[in-house]
């Protein structure tokens, strides 16, 4: 698995062309985010794992070199876990941001990047315990996320380019308060007031790492 | 290379905004070489341990219902949860306690929730090292904290006595669980509840045993030894054994235990059922295969040493003769004690004036082995009638017996009879009336209702099997449930009028409160799924259902 991303990696790179070859940019790619809070650890041992679409425009340099890019994107993650030995957790994401990035070339072909976003994510969590019961909530909040990284280009003086981009950060997210409901099938029946209780606050606050394959044009 | 030249004799030539450009990048590439280095200590950081807490086994312990609440036993969360149904909106509190819960034992009186523990040992991250515990929880006092007592073994029974101020914790014959090296199943832990925890509360004990292990323990209510040097009120303890009965002196633990054996090289005798006369310090044993009722005297021996025991039980075997099967016990209005004991056997009730010893017999027209005394005892009231039912043999018949005179030598009780339709498969008392459920059918489809002021019963059909029910503490409703039926049922017990409510979901179980709620446990939400029915007049909606109340705030708990 390692050495096909290392061979993927070094065929874009060789496919790829200048990082600078136009105004617009657009990026896609996958990422990982470490669940390090108590809450997601009460749900999950992995790491929310997704992927993210983003366009970005240059608007110039903001000192000599330092190329100024702005844009938004989506990204979309999810996690599963057991709780208990028989609950099913299943935790998603999926995230409207708002990017500012600087963009600095370092040598020809390497440049290095920084950005933040903001933008609101939606939190879902579903619990499903085996035996029909299926449980679930979703709620808005907000995510802030900063990050640093580098951009591998090959060529430059091109029309278009590739580029491959891996970033480290970290997105830190509102912990919004879920409140899990059954899924009952809606068959017209006046049902009956209920109450729910709260399961708490999930907080899905991270570092992150992600890798992308960047076009300009 | 040649761009290395070039870039070199670039340099030589360049303009001041060029060093400074070229300074610039300079600063971006060490930038970059710091954040690249940073990078590592950050990656160190990416996984963290999750808290074994959450990967735990998980039991949610059989809902037990307190005074106006209900309570959740969370083996993994371990916490007590209670619904509190004392007002018009039902609250959720909940309190936390030891690892691992494995049993809850309301007190007799229902203030008090004991919970036990079985701890854990630290052998992973999130893990704690506690000894098993007995936690008592005060369901009225959200404040209060669960007062813990350290009981040495993971016990899963609990003998609480009837003035809550002593519980012994001992093992059930098949112990808790299969964990753990050694199970000595006669140990018992005696916790005085009206002390803190400390060294020597509880009093740890290993009782005698001659190859049987305890079935149950019965407390006896605070009781004095006639002309014992000590006019101390005293609570003692029953262990019931195979062939086997034990008495210590709960109050005093560390005093020796006293065996009784009960079989006499025949048929083995397992004690069923216990009753006591405290105002003669006597107890009053029936037991399978055993021809008589056993009374078990405490009279006053002056001790050995100073921790000696100062009582000494006295054996009478009191003429039944036939085999009890079943006994109940009552104060008549002038305080002095009876005992009834059915003797299918020898087709009598055996009445013995537990403070004397003295019986009589009366003869059954049928084997009875059941017992109901009406109305039921209370501070105030005796019992004025008893209800004798075959239910073993099957019959369609019941007879009933005035309690006034019963004991008067002029006087010949009679017993009424009572003949039904159907034969008699369980006879249930209704609370605080003088009505009785009689069930026709093992599937509780076909009822009668047992009106002991005119001696009649009226029939009651069921439209499903009664797998779960209950009667109103005021009498007046009883409340049915059939599993996978989303409704309940009631029966208005002044009129016998019929009614039901539709639920959204199937009831599992009901529990109703002393403020006459009722509350429908649905057992399909791993996180808690109950109606709340406010009272048994209750329309469809003013029914409220609660969700998820086993994992309030779940996630905001640290582990």
């Amino acid at each position: 698995m390692r050495a096909n991303a290392i061979i993927a990696t070094i065929l874009l790179c060789a496919a790829a062309a200048t990082a600078r070859a136009g105004d617009n940019e657009l990026e896609a790619g996958g990422e990982t985010r470490a669940l390090r809070s108590a809450s997601a650890d009460a749900l999950t041992d992995a790491s929310l794992g997704g992927g993210h679409f983003a366009y970005a425009r240059a608007f110039g340099e903001l000192s000599p070199g330092l190329e100024l890019w702005l844009g938004g994107g989506l990204d979309f993650g999810g996690a599963g876990g057991t709780m208990f030995q028989t609950l099913t957790t299943t935790i998603g994401t999926f995230e409207i941001l708002a990017t500012a990035r600087v963009r600095y070339r370092l040598y020809d072909h390497v440049l290095a990047t920084a950005r933040v976003s903001a933008g609101s994510t939606r939190t879902s969590l579903e619990i499903d315990d085996g035996m029909g019961g299926d449980l679930s909530d979703a709620r808005w909040g907000a995510i802030m996320r900063g990050a640093i990284g580098l951009d591998l280009a090959t060529r430059e003086h091109a029309t278009w380019s590739a580029a491959l981009r891996a970033e480290l950060g970290y997105a830190r997210a509102t912990a919004p308060e879920l409140v899990l409901q059954p899924s009952t099938p809606d068959d017209g029946t006046l049902r009956l007031p209920m109450t729910e209780s709260a399961i708490g606050h999930l907080d899905l606050s991270g570092p992150f790492a992600a890798i992308s394959l960047v076009c300009q044009f | 290379m040649r761009k290395q030249n070039y870039r070199q004799g670039a340099r030589d030539a360049e303009a001041p905004e060029e060093q400074d450009r070229a300074r610039s990048a300079l600063c971006w590439r060490l930038g970059a070489l710091a954040g690249a280095l940073a990078v590592i200590p950050l990656s160190g950081c990416w996984e963290d341990d999750r808290p074994i807490a959450w990967t735990r086994d998980r039991t949610v312990l059989p809902p037990v219902a307190m005074k106006t609440k209900v309570a959740y036993v969370d083996s993994a969360l371990d916490r007590v949860t209670f619904v509190d149904l004392s007002n018009d909106t039902p609250t959720i509190d909940a309190r936390q306690i030891g690892r691992n819960a494995i049993a809850s034992i309301p007190s007799p009186d229902r203030h008090t929730l004991f919970v036990i523990t079985r701890g854990e040992e630290a052998i992973s991250k999130g893990q704690i090292d506690q000894p098993p515990m007995l936690w008592a929880v005060d369901p009225a006092d959200a404040s209060a904290p669960p007062l813990g007592y350290a009981i040495g073994s993971p016990f899963d029974q609990l003998a609480v006595s009837p003035d809550n101020t002593l519980a012994v914790a001992y093992f059930s014959a098949a112990g808790p669980d299969s964990a753990g090296f050694f199970r000595n199943p006669n140990e018992l832990a005696v916790i005085d509840l009206t002390q803190p925890p400390s060294d020597t509360n509880p009093t740890l004990k290993t009782i005698r045993s001659f190859g049987a292990v305890p079935n149950g323990i019965v407390m006896t209510p605070p009781m004095t030894i006639a002309g014992d040097a000590d006019p101390t009120p005293r609570t003692f303890a029953f262990v019931l054994a195979e062939n086997d009965l034990t008495v210590f002196d709960a109050t005093h633990p560390e005093r020796d235990d006293i065996s009784i054996r009960l079989d006499a090289a025949g048929q083995s005798v397992t004690p069923r059922e216990i009753v006591f006369a405290p105002a003669s310090a006597s107890a009053y044993v029936r037991s399978d295969n055993a021809n008589d009722v056993l009374q078990v005297i405490l009279e006053p021996l002056p001790p050995a040493m100073p921790d000696a025991n100062d009582y000494l039980p006295q054996l009478a075997e009191l003429g039944a003769g036939g085999g009890p099967t079943d006994i109940a016990v009552y104060d008549d209005p002038t305080g002095t004690r009876y005992v009834l004991a059915a003797t299918p056997n020898t087709g009598q009730i055996v009445v013995i004036q537990a403070d004397t010893a003295q019986f009589r017999t009366i003869a059954m027209p049928d084997p009875i082995d059941r017992i109901i005394l009406f109305p039921e005892e209370t501070a105030t009231a005796s019992p004025e009638k008893a209800l004798f039912a075959s239910i073993s043999a099957k019959l369609p018949t019941l007879h009933v017996l005035d309690l006034g005179d019963i004991f008067d030598p002029l006087v010949e009780p009679t017993p009424r009879t009572i003949t039904l339709d159907q034969p008699v498969r369980d006879v249930v008392p209704v609370p605080t009336s003088t009505l009785a459920m009689v069930v026709h059918d093992d599937a509780r489809t076909v009822l009668g209702m047992l009106d002991m002021d005119a001696e009649t019963t009226a029939p009651l059909l069921g439209v499903g099997e009664l797998d779960a029910y209950a009667f109103t503490p005021t009498g007046s409703h009883l409340v049915g449930a059939t599993s996978g039926v989303s409704r309940i049922g009631f029966v208005e017990l002044d009129d016998l009028h019929p009614s039901d409510l539709r639920l959204d979901t199937a009831p599992a179980g009901l529990y109703v409160t002393e403020n006459d709620k009722i509350l429908v446990d649905h057992d399909d939400d791993p996180f808690g799924h109950v109606t709340i029915i406010p009272s048994p007049d209750a329309t469809r909606a003013d029914l409220r259902v609660l969700e998820g109340f086993l994992a309030a705030n779940l996630l905001d708990k640290e582990p």
